[in-house]
């Protein structure tokens, strides 16, 4: 009898481990990364801004050079600052299906660097690499077609920028 | 003991299986709400669109029939609010980025061609026949365009098409979402083709996107001067000794230009990368590709000491400095061109010095390139003290000394740059030189880092 004892116990220990595995698990997404510190005043709405961009290059530039992170984070200043584009960085950066870390997550998991807060500031007080684009795609895994129609400016790493 | 050992583990299975049921149907229930909170966003934009359209075309009417500049100003401001408005319910749609590029554009110039005619007036200027003209025209184009979206939107009243489905990822269409999009891709076509390209007074206007840099001076250069003009610019910020240069790209924008990646040969010191216009070897551009550390070494003043050394032998003129701000452990300044006692605001040019090293560490020089050009600058009618009557009473005056502005439109203006006090709030208040009236007011806000300009 003491066995059955046992292995009632046993299978009952199973299904709390099994509960807490499951609940750990879920635990897991919702684990919050710690966000850098960002303070916004009037008169400081770019941090917002850099916030938000320095992700978008976290996310879309990995493994490429520093003007490359530049680059990227200009095509999102560029855009704002074009009328056929949202004229916000929000707008721009969360205008549906425009960028692929939206649409995957990772804008919002991704852990920015020094230097990609960095690309973000030089891209916001005016360096531009990009020299205008608007667009920017990688050749190796570009989805859609048509951004090859659109004039090619330059090319930094593994990704084409253009207008 | 063999059969109860077999009812427990299928009474564990069973207990599983449940539980398993039981998450699966309330993930599922999450999913289907969020979709739907979703499609009920994109719905509500599409509605407003079709409703701030709607009240587009009634205020152009409007202003067609009107007899008075007075109302006139506030109805061209609230066309302004409202086509911004249509242009953010447009981009939050989930539509082809390349079938809304001319929608927004019409919807950005529309609001900002009818800002600029606001200010006309209130600057009591007069509205010229060819732009009651185009107001005529950008009417008839609005009246279009809400036909069209109404047609779209019987997709959704009519058919159940939810906007959701248009965007997916493995690109599978009903022929409704396809009709949808094809209907917006036809849209921004017509635009393309039909509406001509508006010239005015704003930062929209297709003179102004499409500017071409006034202060590219010189014959053009090949890869191996450009090489030389980055090998001469990196001694200027002592970074001198054991570089070498290399063409990395090319770039065809608006000014056209040359890669330039400085390497030292031990790889101990960090590269520079540089931009040398194609047309007159002009440094465009220069970035120090270091990662930015936190230490604080260097003072600000001694970092501003060295960054005016710098401008000073760049040999471009005299510059003032404009305002600086600390970001990370980089000080940006900026500095105005100076001409004849002028500050010359549209000639501007950056520099950021690494308070870490001491050292230049990045250069911007494209605001500068793409205005620069030597004026002849008018004397002023107004007096200095004639120009400290215009402004607020309340304002206490700080200083005050000439300064050319640029205008939304490329224009440039000469107004006195008034600095005073409310209270503890900073401004600078812009007289125009020429007519006395107040053309522009700048918050300045002091932050530890620095002060920025609103």
């Amino acid at each position: 009898m003491k066995t059955k004892e046992f292995k009632i116990k046993l299978s009952i220990g199973i299904l709390i481990v099994c509960f807490l595995g499951v609940s750990l698990l879920f635990n897991e997404f919702k684990e919050e990364e710690p966000i850098l510190p960002v303070q916004g005043q009037i008169g400081e709405p770019r941090a917002d801004d850099v916030w938000m961009i320095s992700r978008m290059v976290a996310a879309e530039s990995r493994g490429e050079p520093f003007t490359g992170q530049v680059a990227v984070a200009s095509v999102i200043v560029n855009r704002v600052r074009d009328p056929k584009f949202p004229g916000t960085v929000n707008g721009v950066i969360y205008q549906p299906w425009a960028f692929s870390p939206i649409m995957d997550g990772a804008f919002w998991s991704v852990a920015p660097t020094e230097n990609h807060l960095k690309a973000a500031r030089y891209a916001l007080n005016g360096w531009d690499p990009s020299y205008g684009s608007t667009f920017f795609w990688n050749p190796a895994t570009a989805t859609s077609k048509w951004v090859w129609s659109r004039r090619i400016i330059t090319r930094i790493g593994k990704h084409v920028f253009g207008i | 003991m063999r059969s109860k050992n077999i009812v427990i583990w299928l009474l564990i299975i069973f207990a599983l299986g449940i539980g398993g049921a039981l998450w699966f149907t309330q993930a599922n229930k999450q999913a289907q709400a969020s979709q739907n909170a979703l499609e009920a966003s994109y719905q509500n934009h599409f509605f407003n669109l079709i409703e701030n359209t709607e009240n587009l075309d009634v205020l152009l009417g409007k202003t067609l029939a009107s007899n008075s500049e007075r109302q006139d100003i506030i109805t061209f401001v609230t066309v302004w609010s409202l086509a911004e408005a249509a242009r953010t319910n447009l981009d939050s749609m989930p539509l082809d980025t390349a079938s809304m590029m001319r929608s927004n554009q019409y919807f950005a110039q529309l609001g900002d061609f009818c800002y600029s005619l606001a200010q006309k007036l209130a600057g009591d200027q007069e509205i010229s026949d060819k732009e009651w003209e185009k107001i005529r025209e950008l009417h008839q184009e609005n009246r279009t365009i809400h036909k069209e979206l109404r047609a779209l939107l019987g997709l959704v009243q009519e058919k159940q098409l939810r906007l959701g489905s248009l965007r997916n990822m493995n690109n599978e269409m009903t022929s409704e979402s396809r009709e949808m999009l094809d209907g917006f891709g036809k849209l921004d076509e017509r635009l393309q083709n039909e509406v001509p390209t508006l010239t005015y007074d704003g930062p929209f206007s297709d003179h102004v996107v499409n500017r071409k840099p006034r202060g590219l001076t010189g014959g053009n250069i090949n890869k191996k001067e450009a090489e030389e003009i980055a090998l001469r610019f990196a001694e200027k910020i002592n970074k001198s000794g054991g570089l070498t240069a290399k063409i990395t790209g090319e770039a065809d924008g608006r000014i056209p230009s040359y890669s330039v990646t400085l390497q030292s040969k031990d790889g101990v010191q960090p590269a520079l990368v540089m931009g040398i216009s194609k047309k007159g070897g002009h440094v465009v551009f220069m970035l120090d590709v270091k990662e930015p550390s936190r230490a604080s070494k260097v003072s600000v003043k001694k970092a501003r000491e060295r960054a005016e050394k710098f401008m000073s032998e760049l040999g471009l003129g005299t510059f003032i400095e404009t305002g600086h701000i600390i970001e990370a452990s980089e000080i940006f300044i900026n500095y105005a061109l100076v001409q004849d006692n002028i500050v010359i605001y549209p000639d501007m040019i950056q520099v950021v010095v690494s308070l870490d090293s001491g050292r230049v560490s990045a250069y911007d020089t494209k605001k500068f390139l793409l205005s620069h050009t030597r004026r002849n600058l008018p004397q002023p009618k107004l007096t200095e003290a004639e120009a400290r009557e215009r402004v607020n009473k309340n304002l206490q005056i700080e200083d005050i000394r000439l300064a050319l502005i640029p205008l939304g439109n490329l224009e440039e203006e000469l107004t006195y740059e008034v600095k005073g006090k409310i209270g503890e709030e900073t401004y600078y208040v812009y007289i125009n030189t020429e007519t006395g009236l107040q053309e522009k007011i700048l918050l300045i806000v002091e932050t530890p880092q620095g002060s920025r300009s609103i």
